[in-house]
């Protein structure tokens, strides 16, 4: 590694602090905007009254002023406390932890099928733009990412496991009876791998597919469009048209013109799986995924502040670090860029 | 082009799995383990927690001992009912009443350990009680059986244990039958206790510390829970299952999926409208049992016009079409509470059937008495996480008030909002269903119909009421206590603070050849007495 | 035929919310117990929903629900976003710059969960979830106008524009604005299929429309319960009718693309 780089990731990382300062302020605020008081929901065991309410209050600090309870709460988050779940019983951290590599194993199973299927399509569509496979294509595209998640999840499972039993039970990421391998990468399907476990690996594979497919269908239509602009301008560049006037194989051009649409492809991608890993609360609901949007969701339904708070800027975060390697890979994909931030 | 392998390679590996049908849970189901799927896991370990999930309930039935449990009877073949009359030894080999009820002796199993191998003892079993009367999660409970003051539980010798009472309470032996009356490990929890945490509350919610029949061996919070049998347990006959995994899924599709394709051995919390379909399914068991302590009702706020005036309330319970609002909402699948020919109560019993019925003209005139002929407008409300069965219900609801010229919006509130709307009270007119410990009516009548906090519904305030109530708190003799509370009841068919409409049906799917299932008042599953037939 | 298509589906769905209710064959809310999930028949084309009520009925009178409230939340970020991306773009600077950060944070938001803890914070109505709509759509259009703006502020029509005396107002308004116009019209028609999509998500989780009003995605939600009992019906004609929406959405976005963009268009 040069210096030139080092410098860059150090600038990069350096402009990502405004952005989850930014995303800790605004979480509370809204947490603290919402109406119900957790104290409230926690007293509800037989015969706690308003006494009980009051002393949970204090209990939990939402006693304080606001000033004083965003301090004491960025002070904790300096030390890696990200405050207490009231629906799990454990703290935060510990649960995102756990659940983070959940959201990402479906996030990035997903975003594979959708570029195995979309990349393919989108290039073929842009070296024919306008014709019939190229409105096709588009069309069908559309047309997957016209439903709502949760509807196409629920028919994934009826037709698949429970009419024809070609996929497994849509409960979590591997089957209960199975011991899960050791925790290296925290993706259960490589994990399983790493550890030699073929029917652990077979079980967190076949339970991947529905819930990743349900995603993928969600990312076709902006990968299968954007592959294809990105080809088009591609194409459309002065110097695939030499290439193509000095008479080179088609093969190749085809080759050149993805090696320029290179630096595109990877920022939609990081574009994608930023938003995928938001997006996928509702199906990993459906799929019963150990995740962090179903996380977040059971906490916004239980009055569980500091475990949406945590969720948001996970999730910011990485969409931070996502962006960080999009443009290091940028970089790589197309000396042209510079490194300036 | 190596990128280009990896992708194929992965694609390959993709379709190989997902095309032969994996061994499922069906195939490889023995005899020892079980498999249950819930809407939502546990959030706890600790008995007397505050914020309890319903769930932890379960785990604290099967992970902690209590003294004494309730009795059963078979209520179909293979299938049971807890008692709530009788009771059997638990942790305590014996019991005695003695002193009119003033003094209950417990002789406790002297082979008796915790899971750590340490043994109970009875100081284990009196600081259990002193933490339990000393938390706000269960002091209040425990306090409707006169469980109060820690010198009230004594240690005559290491394996005799001693309760005092002040007087003789009907209310005392069911609560030590409930899941606050559970008893733990003092040792190991007081160890790591703290200055400001001086009952190890921070610890114990995270941690185990009993000597139940099952120890946790795998918690992964709101997700699944793994339980394997604690071999050394004393405290009844070894149970016939080694581990059970409880499952959390969410959507109730894929629990009645896995159900119907044997991949599960116990679903939980199955939607009404399923339940014809999955009974006529030959692979699934379908247990109903009529819930005794729980009712489905519609809240006036008595305390906030229109609602204050009586006649407002008949009016609107006069309405409803009750008959069609139990079939919408939960197929038909509950215990009416509406319909009673008589504006006299039946007997004691509550909840019983309100004497209401669709009558239309008298609603007419009581709202015209109560000066409310040209009808009002108002907002029905009801939590978002109780759709399923609510939102029928509101739909029927403002429907048929419509003809009255009572317009009624209707209002879902947020599962997080909903206790904080409740409490203070800003809720005029809504939808909600509660629980009891407990079915004596004038238990009942304590926690609904009196009170300033959030379980009086209807806000109800009624100075003869409270009379009733104090005199049958401690009646002994049956036939004054019957009279009493049939008083009680009357005045409520009257005055109409809360509308009840039904008593909801337990529902759970079982595989079939899962026998010996002990319902209990917190319709969690206890591991302890199933077994394969 | 593609120019065709869109406009034949927009008239259709326009006239479903102008003429749904009168020619919908029965009332949308009335229940009917008798009736229940009933497979779809002459008499009811989409079958019934668990009160027995006409599915068709009621995915007919949603689009009167669904319509105006995508585009109110659309016309409302549209607005907005337009406003401050363009005076960000055109004026640059520190304002420039602090917009921009916010506008950063708010991309790094799981935009679904922020739309369900606004409809929260702000109480459960269609008008919230419209408000809550457009906030999570904001950044997008900050973010393209800025840019768009940006790169034209020093072109030679509008420095023209500027030694003619004109004020900013008028070269934001009249010269740049409309020249970006037809990048606007995309993504507004992007938009509202996402708008219509993201009320229907918010729907499965509870949240949304008061019942009984009739939404697209709160038919499909119910209706998806159903799916594994065998009443597939109860979800698939909405489904339908909400994939034909948000398709003709994305084709009017599509052909406004072409229409706009002369080069593209060749």
């Amino acid at each position: 590694m040069n210096a030139s780089l080092i410098s860059f990731v150090l600038r990069r990382v350096l402009t990502v602090l405004p952005v989850l300062v930014g995303a800790t302020v605004f979480t509370f605020v809204v947490m603290r905007l919402l109406p119900a008081d957790p104290a409230a929901f926690l007293a509800s065991g037989p015969g706690m009254g308003a006494a009980d309410i009051a002393a949970l209050r204090a209990k939990l600090g939402l006693d304080r002023s606001l000033p004083v309870q965003f301090g004491l709460y960025a002070w904790q988050l300096l030390h890696g406390d990200f405050g207490h779940s009231f629906v799990t019983g454990n703290p935060v951290a510990l649960d995102l932890l756990q659940r983070l590599p959940a959201s990402l194993e479906l996030a990035c199973g997903g975003l594979l099928i959708a570029a195995v299927i979309g990349m393919p399509l989108g290039i073929a569509a842009a070296l024919r733009p306008g014709s019939l496979f190229d409105t096709a294509c588009r069309a069908l595209a559309v047309l997957g990412g016209a439903l709502p998640g949760f509807v196409i999840g629920v028919f994934l499972i009826y037709l698949c496991y429970f009419k024809l039993s070609w996929a497994p039970e849509p409960t979590g990421q591997i089957d209960a009876a199975l011991s899960a391998p050791r925790i290296v990468t925290g993706f259960l399907v490589i994990d399983s791998l790493l550890a030699g476990n073929m029917t652990a690996f077979a079980s967190a594979l076949g339970r991947m597919v529905l819930p990743s497919l349900t995603m993928a269908l969600f990312a076709l239509a902006p990968v299968m469009r954007m592959t294809r602009a990105a080809m088009v301008t591609a194409l459309a560049s002065d110097y695939i048209r030499s290439s193509r006037a000095l008479g080179l194989p088609n093969r190749l051009v085809l080759r050149y013109a993805l090696e320029n649409a290179g630096a595109p492809l990877i920022t939609m991608f990081g574009l994608i799986f930023s938003y995928m890993l938001g997006a996928n609360v509702v199906v990993e609901k459906v799929f019963a995924w150990p995740g962090i949007g179903a996380y977040a969701l059971d906490g916004l339904q239980a009055a569980d502040y500091s475990a949406v708070q945590g969720f948001i800027l996970v999730v910011a975060a990485v969409f931070a670090a996502v962006n960080l390697l999009v443009d290091l890979l940028c970089g790589w994909a197309d000396p042209r860029i510079p490194r300036a931030a | 082009m190596q990128r280009r392998d990896v992708l194929l390679g992965s694609a390959a590996g993709a379709a190989s799995a997902f095309l032969p049908r994996l061994q499922t849970r069906a195939e490889a189901a023995s005899l020892d383990t079980l498999r249950e799927l819930a809407e939502a896991g546990p959030n706890s370990r600790d008995p007397h927690g505050a914020g309890v999930a319903s769930p932890s309930l379960g785990t604290f039935t099967n992970i902690y001992d209590r003294l004494i449990n309730f009795g059963h009877t078979e209520i179909a073949p293979g299938i049971f009912k807890y008692d709530y009359t009788k009771f059997t030894g638990e942790l305590a080999e014996s019991f005695e009443v003695l002193d009119d009820g003033k003094r209950l002796r417990f002789h406790l199993r002297q082979s008796a350990t915790f899971h750590d191998g340490s043994p109970v003892t009875a100081a284990d079993v009196k600081w259990s009680f002193d933490r339990g009367v000393s938390l706000p999660g269960s002091k209040y409970q425990l306090a409707t059986g006169s469980l109060t003051d820690p010198a009230q539980f004594v240690v005559v010798d290491p394996a005799t244990f001693e309760i005092h009472l002040p007087r003789g309470d009907r209310y005392t032996l069911p609560n030590l039958a409930l899941t606050f009356a559970s008893i733990l490990n003092s040792k190991l929890i007081q160890s790591h206790a703290t200055a400001s945490d001086p009952w190890g509350a921070d610890w114990l919610r995270d941690n185990e510390a009993g000597g139940g029949a099952y120890r946790i061996t795998n918690w992964q919070a709101g997700q699944r829970v793994t339980y394997t049998r604690f071999d050394d347990w004393k405290s009844g006959p070894a149970p016939a299952l080694r581990q059970i995994s409880f499952e959390v899924v969410p959507t109730a599709e894929s629990r009645v999926a896995a159900l119907e394709k044997g991949d599960a051995d116990i679903a939980l919390q199955l939607p009404p409208q399923d339940i014809a379909h999955i009974a006529a399914d030959p692979h699934v068991h379908v247990v109903s049992i009529p819930v005794t302590n729980t009712f489905r009702f519609i809240a006036f706020d008595t305390q906030t016009a229109p609602f204050t005036d009586a006649r407002v309330r008949q009016a609107i319970a006069y309405a409803l079409p009750f008959e069609d609002i139990l079939q919408a909402a939960v197929y038909g699948h509950g215990t009416p509470l509406f319909g009673a020919k008589s504006a006299q109560p039946k007997n004691a019993a509550f909840p019983q059937p309100y004497p209401y019925n669709t009558e239309i003209a008298r609603a007419r005139s009581l709202l015209a008495a109560a000066g409310h002929g040209r009808g009002f407008s108002t907002t029905l409300s009801y939590n978002v996480a109780d759709n399923d069965t609510a939102e029928p219900i509101a739909i029927l609801v403002q429907q048929a008030l419509a003809p009255l010229n009572i317009n009624v919006q209707i209002e879902k509130i947020s599962a997080a909002d909903w206790a904080t709307r409740l409490t203070a009270k800003t809720v005029p007119f809504f939808i909600e269903s509660s629980s009891a410990w407990f079915n004596d009516p004038d238990y009942f009548f304590r926690i609904f119909f009196q009170g300033n906090w959030r379980w009086n519904f209807g806000s109800f305030n009624n100075p003869d009421l409270a009379k009733l109530l104090t005199a049958a708190r401690w009646e002994t003799d049956p036939a004054k206590y019957d009279a009493l509370m049939e008083k009680a009841v009357g005045i409520v068919f009257q005055q109409l603070p809360i509308l009840p409409l039904w008593q909801p049906t337990f529902e759970a799917g079982f595989k079939p050849g899962l026998t010996n299932f002990i319902y209990y008042i917190h319709g969690q599953v206890d591991y302890r007495p199933l077994r394969w037939a | 035929m593609k120019y065709g298509s869109s406009a034949l589906l927009l008239a259709l769905f326009l006239a479903l919310a102008i003429a749904g209710p009168a020619v919908a064959p029965y009332n949308p809310l009335a229940y009917a117990l008798a009736d229940r999930l009933q497979p779809p028949s002459l008499h009811h084309w989409f079958g019934t929903d668990a009160l027995g009520r006409d599915v068709f009925s009621r995915t007919l009178a949603a689009a009167r629900t669904d319509l105006p409230a995508a585009a109110a939340a659309v016309i409302l970020s549209s607005l907005i976003g337009v406003s401050v991306g363009a005076a960000c773009g055109y004026l640059g600077g520190a304002i420039d710059r602090w917009v921009g950060r916010v506008v950063d944070v708010m991309m790094a938001f799981p935009l679904f969960v922020v739309a369900v803890a606004l409809v929260a914070a702000l109480g459960n109505s269609l008008t919230n979830v419209v408000l809550a709509t457009a906030v999570i759509n904001l950044p997008f259009y900050i973010r393209l106008v800025r840019a768009e703006i940006a790169a034209r502020r020093q072109l030679g029509y509008v420095m023209a524009a500027r030694l003619a005396g004109c004020g900013h107002g008028y070269i934001i308004g009249r010269v740049l604005i409309p020249n970006i116009a037809p990048i606007i019209a995309v993504q507004i028609s992007l938009n509202l299929g996402w708008a219509v999509l993201n009320t229907s998500g918010l729907s499965f989780i509870g949240l949304g429309v008061r019942p009984p009003t009739p939404e697209w995605g709160a038919l499909v939600s119910d209706g998806a319960q159903y799916l594994l009992t065998g009443q597939w019906w109860v979800a698939l004609g909405p489904s339908l009718v909400l994939v034909l929406a948000v398709f003709a959405f994305t084709l009017i976005g599509d052909t406004a693309h072409d229409l706009f963009s002369p080069r593209s268009a060749r």
